[in-house]
């Protein structure tokens, strides 16, 4: 069974190559970078690592750029997909329990920081329960975090998954895309790493962005 | 004589700059100032300012095309336009968007497959 591994990034170059050193270390050799116009040098650091690099030549967004891993994945023939975090907050073993789901049949498995006991800032954490609701009422599916980047899609679910927003949108619109085709999915707690530098990244979800992603949501629900 | 009120004073000046920036625009000859949109802006801000500054003209347009009492079905069916646009544009621009993610998405798979051969 191939499991490729999906880092969607945007200016990254400081921690892409720790990232990429700590999956291979877990065993993951199938990996693609897909630099999402970044104008640092995180496509350099990352062909370094001796993986796959996808580039795109302008910013479209983490929801486009996961649809280029994933559509990069088909041609390399891959069974299972997991999406990755390329600013360092997603922990490698965790990857190692979504598979597990995966043997067990469930077509999807999420991972989801409010299945264990962690720190995660308050703001964030209204937020995203806030989109968790928003979510439920839009899609009829209710999880526990739906704005979550680490996930895996066995190939039946990658290959009817059809996502149309290019932004952070792609993370409830796959939940849709689930409850559409009625896939199995199951969500399983996952260590969240919030370091200085994951939250201080101007690029990531922030109050106004959660309010265009809702909007733009509720334009293509 | 008639008193000016400070929101018209307000409303033709900002009128009266946005007119002035087109303006220089247009004749320096920058970028996308195409002589049509230079005459739109120009003819839509000039007649707010007109309207501002001289009330009567909404008044004279009125008896003059004989709209009467039905001037706020008027203003209503264009707001209704101006809704219809906006949507209009939104669609545009969001098949433009979907359009360049294609074009980038294929152009970065174009590695991928030179990797693979």
């Amino acid at each position: 069974m191939i499991t490729t591994i999906i880092i969607p990034v945007f200016n990254e170059a400081q921690v892409i190559s720790s990232v990429i050193h700590d999956l291979k270390q877990f065993g993951y050799k199938h990996i693609i970078v897909v630099d999402d116009g970044s104008f640092d040098r995180t496509s350099h650091q990352a062909k370094n690592e001796n993986v796959y690099v996808l580039r795109h030549e302008i910013n479209r967004g983490k929801g486009a750029a996961i649809k280029t891993g994933i559509e990069a994945a088909k041609q390399l023939y891959a069974d299972v997909v997991v999406t990755f975090d390329g600013d360092g907050q997603h922990d490698p073993k965790d990857i190692r329990k979504l598979l597990e789901k995966v043997d067990e049949g469930y077509d999807v498995v999420l991972g989801s920081r409010y299945l264990t006991k962690q720190h995660i800032p308050l703001l964030r954490r209204l937020g995203n329960n806030f989109a968790n609701v928003f979510t439920f009422l839009l899609y009829g599916i209710w999880v526990t975090d739906s704005q979550s980047g680490l996930r895996a899609y066995t190939k039946k679910a990658f290959d009817v998954i059809d996502t149309q927003n290019d932004r952070y949108e792609i993370e409830s619109e796959m939940l849709r895309e689930i409850k559409h085709h009625h896939l199995k999915y199951f969500e399983i707690p996952m260590h969240v790493r919030y370091t200085k530098y994951s939250t201080s990244k101007w690029n990531k979800q922030n109050a106004w962005n959660g309010i265009k992603t809702m909007f733009k949501l509720l334009l293509t629900s | 004589m008639k008193t000016i009120t400070i929101y018209q004073i307000v409303l033709a000046f900002v009128a009266g700059i946005i007119v002035f920036q087109r303006t220089i625009r247009f004749f320096r000859r920058e970028h996308s100032q195409s002589l049509f949109k230079y005459l739109t802006f120009t003819i839509i801000w000039g007649s707010i300012a007109a309207v501002a500054l001289f009330p009567g003209i909404a008044h004279w347009i009125r008896i003059t095309f004989g709209f009467g009492d039905n001037f706020n079905t008027l203003i209503f069916i264009a707001f209704v336009i101006l809704f219809v646009l906006f949507f209009r544009i939104l669609s545009i621009i969001e098949r433009i968007e979907t359009q360049i993610t294609e074009i980038v998405r294929k152009e970065a798979l174009k590695d991928i497959k030179k990797k693979k051969k």
